[in-house]
């Protein structure tokens, strides 16, 4: 499905890997995150010491908590050990908000605060590499603004490399650092285009104008694939 | 309905029950058919005199070892089975002899080779009830949700962490369905070895009570275990389940 997918990220950077639905996007971020048993060819990952695998924190495109766990439960569940660890759970549900939540079933969660809580998953565990598969998307907007918000102020307290995949290019933009853009088939990176509005400007008209000179730049054919709007 | 009124309809039922056999009894007027309540008396002497609670204890441990062994080996093959193709494939044909021998054929085979002791009833009864435990948890197995195992991978979970808070949470349905029927079994299997080559337990006190048609005798220790069997199944299967479902809805 995937052919000449070349790139490499450079440790704490934000990237968005954008294109149409259906072109290997989940794919590509389970290959990442070594989940592909038929893959030919390589991943590599190195850590900021060079000792082993990174630490990898993957928010799934549905939160696939464990229903038979509790908010708490399903967070710690995913810590290497049980060792003094309390205090980093509450800390990171106290970071998504959810603490007052946290010995709730998943099935009494609106799909919002399930989000909220993979998010807080993935965060536990201190990642090096964070792998997001269009984390924000059936909820409403207002609500997925809250969540790219608190997305990036739990960034900013620890920088963290981050491959992103969505099908939106605004959120893209409003994101990342780099947008790698994938069309097909078959599935291949058609442009790597670095975002260049720094990160307190990007209100929606930055972000729009963005896209305009994006899409204007791209051949019609590529635009066609990338926006059928 | 709520839990009481299904209490309620489920005492109406067994006193309707002791009813008509009463009313049966009544009739026939034969010692062949003793009514509930001389059922009833044999029952409480054979408990004063110590010789019910004696082989209800003897049958019990009997049936606690068997279901323990058979529950467990079951399981760890049914798992094996149901997420390794390969295994499947193997052992598919071996499960299905298994499954169609009578439990009297592995019983007389177990004394033969074993010999009249312990071991070969405990060995007999698993043998007959692991390959039908051994079915359903291959099932739920093969059940699995591949997210949530596909999440397991990513976080690295160890293998152990893995088996009992993402696989058996899983299972426990299947675990459920598979103790209830393996309980109703294995209880009928132990008294056919108990009749066959043991000198105690419920199986050869029925066995004696054949032998000089105490037809009362039979019903007392029948019944005795049968109420014991539904403690069991009131006081424990249903409380573990509750437990282990207390997450849904």
């Amino acid at each position: 499905m995937l052919e000449n997918v070349r790139f490499s990220l450079a440790s704490g950077e934000f990237a968005a890997v954008f294109g149409p639905s259906g072109c290997g996007k989940t794919t590509l971020l389970n290959i990442v995150a070594g989940l592909d048993p038929d893959l030919q060819g390589e991943v590599r990952l190195t850590t900021a010491d060079d000792n082993g695998h990174p630490v990898i924190g993957y928010v799934f495109q549905n939160p696939r908590l464990l229903p038979w766990k509790t908010v708490e439960e399903n967070v710690r569940l995913v810590l290497p050990s049980d060792q003094a660890t309390g205090d980093r759970v509450t800390e990171v549900l106290h970071a998504v908000g959810l603490e007052e939540a946290r010995h709730v079933y998943p099935n009494r969660l609106s799909v919002g605060m399930s989000r909220r809580v993979a998010l807080a998953r993935a965060f536990v565990i201190e990642p090096e590499l964070l792998l997001m598969d269009e984390p924000f998307v059936s909820i409403d907007a207002a609500a997925a603004n809250r969540l790219r918000r608190l997305l990036l102020s739990m960034l900013d307290r620890r920088p963290t490399t981050v491959l992103f995949v969505t099908h939106d290019l605004r959120e893209a933009i409003s994101l990342a650092d780099r947008i790698l853009l994938l069309s097909g088939p078959p599935t291949g990176i058609v442009a790597d285009v670095a975002v260049d509005i720094p990160r307190g400007e990007r209100t929606g008209e930055a972000v729009e104008g963005f896209r305009t000179r994006l899409l204007d730049e791209c051949g019609d054919t590529l635009r066609a694939a990338l926006d059928p709007r | 309905m709520n839990l009481s009124a299904r209490g309620w309809y489920q005492a109406l039922s067994a006193i309707a029950f002791l009813a008509v056999w009463q009313v049966a009894a009544l009739a026939a007027d034969s010692p062949l058919l003793p009514g509930p309540v001389a059922v009833g008396r044999v029952m409480v002497e054979a408990l004063a005199s110590g010789d019910l609670g004696y082989n209800l204890a003897v049958t019990l441990a009997r049936v606690a070892a068997s279901f323990v062994i058979a529950m467990s080996i079951g399981t760890a093959i049914g798992i094996a089975m149901g997420r390794s193709k390969v295994l499947d494939r193997l052992f598919d044909t071996w499960l299905i002899i298994l499954l169609n021998i009578p439990a009297l054929v592995i019983i007389i085979l177990a004394y033969v080779w074993v010999g009249l002791v312990e071991a070969a009833v405990i060995l007999a009864v698993s043998v007959n009830k692991i390959p039908n435990v051994v079915v359903t948890m291959r099932e739920g197995a093969r059940s699995l949700d591949p997210d949530t195992m596909e999440m397991a991978r990513s976080f690295r979970l160890s293998p152990g962490r893995k088996l009992f808070h993402v696989v058996l949470p899983q299972l426990y349905p299947f675990m459920a369905a598979s103790a209830r029927t393996g309980l109703a079994l294995i209880w009928k299997i132990v008294l056919v070895a108990e009749l066959l080559g043991r000198s105690d337990g419920i199986g050869f006190q029925l066995n004696l009570f054949f032998q000089l048609f105490d037809v009362t005798g039979i019903l007392a220790y029948a019944f005795a275990f049968i109420i014991v069997i539904q403690i069991l199944e009131v006081g424990v299967l249903q409380p573990v389940e509750r437990r282990v479902n207390r997450w849904r809805r």
